[in-house]
């Protein structure tokens, strides 16, 4: 019986019978047509006229979260749960290679970072896409170890591009500003001093966004943060996430 | 409809400035400069010789179930007893009141009695008037190898 399931997921992510979103597409190719040609049209074929409304495109929503980039015309919203890490993201390709994002990260509630980003697609083939992208945001953390300052990250994603699955590691490097006030307090007046501190935050995420339709994925995928290193130890976790996109041109 | 991609750059650009409204002061601290002014003191006929480690520390730190005595401040080296005046940045968030701890360090190794040692003396005072910029304290070392929270009751 787990061989069965097994063999019935390989299946799934890897090469399966057409599903309902392949189905349709298969309806509408001609009948001298391969079943592969149908189900797996070529990247750079424009979307079908009956398809592109209902944001149903060649390229799934699975591939676009997988590399963090959504193309000219697409958009897609997500989110995910997990421990440590939670986040929403929304993501509108606006041409030219680039695409703009908006995101929530959270570490158990007491860590938040709002971003907003730009993610350039580096390399685009069939199978492999390499994104790099830039988020910008303010640190928001509180608690005991209270810390608050502007942000930014870097990341750098490899998403390959399987038939229901699009497998991708995600490396980031997220630096913060924090900065800190002293007053002090003389007989010959007060005077206010600044100072500041980066902290430091790597992060690797491996994981699998797996295409339910056109327009649905599922995010599947394990973290390992290491917040203010090398100052902390890092934390591995892991998240579930949802994706949904389409057009918005 | 065809819309601008720079529209949406614009408006997730427009989303920046709000971000800084939650601050961005990590640790704020208050510090209150104190010069304190007195004399290190021992028994007539006692020991003069060998540096002294005085001590500033807060009389009560933390509250409720957590407040405790004695937070250390700060710790400098006087060349020997005798008058002294220094000047110190006191932490206002972190403590109330002031006291002032002293003993002679005789064998000069930077610890209070370490084996073999027992004749260096320590002495206490709370230091009155704080906060104010001016303050005196004068502390007499009359306790061999006493800590200072053996000779504070708060």
């Amino acid at each position: 019986m787990s061989v069965a399931v097994i063999l019935s997921l390989g299946t799934f992510f890897l090469g399966a019978p057409a599903g309902p979103a392949d189905a349709a597409a298969s309806a509408s190719a001609p009948a001298t047509s391969t079943p592969e040609v149908a189900e797996v049209p070529d990247e750079e074929a424009p979307p079908s006229p009956h398809t592109r409304g209902l944001g149903v495109d060649v390229e799934s929503v699975a591939h676009q979260a997988a590399a963090g980039f959504s193309g000219d015309g697409r958009w897609q919203v997500g989110a995910s749960a997990g421990y440590p890490w939670w986040g929403a993201r929304a993501q509108l390709g606006v041409g030219h290679g680039l695409s703009t994002a908006v995101e929530l990260q959270s570490a158990l509630a007491r860590r938040w970072r709002p971003a907003i980003g730009l993610t350039s697609l580096w390399l685009d083939r069939p199978r492999v896409r390499i994104s790099g992208e830039l988020l910008l945001g303010w640190l928001f953390q509180v608690g005991e170890l209270a810390r608050r300052g502007p942000n930014a990250e870097l990341r750098l994603r490899l998403a390959l591009r399987l038939r229901r699955a699009a497998p991708y590691l995600m490396l980031g490097s997220q630096h913060t500003l924090l900065a800190s006030r002293t007053t002090i307090e003389a007989a010959s007046g007060t005077t206010v001093r600044w100072s500041a501190r980066g902290e430091w935050t790597g992060w690797a995420t491996l994981g699998v966004v797996a295409a339910v339709s056109r327009k649905w994925g599922i995010d599947l995928a394990a973290d390992l943060t290491w917040v203010d290193a090398p100052a902390t130890a890092a934390i591995p976790g892991a998240h579930i996430g949802l994706v949904y996109g389409g057009f918005w041109r | 409809m065809k819309r601008s991609p720079r529209a949406a750059l614009a408006l997730a650009l427009a989303l920046l400035p709000a971000l800084p409204l939650g601050g961005c002061v990590n640790d704020d601290v208050h510090l209150y400069e104190v010069t304190l002014r007195g004399e290190i003191q021992v028994p007539r006929g006692g020991p003069y010789s060998g540096h002294v480690h005085l001590e500033l520390r807060h009389a009560r730190s933390g509250e409720g179930g957590l407040a405790y005595p004695l937070r250390r401040i700060t710790t400098i080296e006087l060349d020997g007893v005798g008058p002294f005046e220094e000047t110190f940045l006191v932490p206002t968030d972190e403590g109330e009141g002031l006291v002032a701890y002293a003993w002679l360090d005789r064998d000069g190794d930077g610890l209070l009695c370490a084996p073999g040692t027992s004749d260096e003396l320590a002495g206490l005072r709370e230091v009155d008037g704080f906060p104010a910029h001016a303050l005196e304290v004068t502390i007499l070392l009359e306790h061999p190898c006493a800590g200072a929270e053996i000779l504070y009751a708060p």
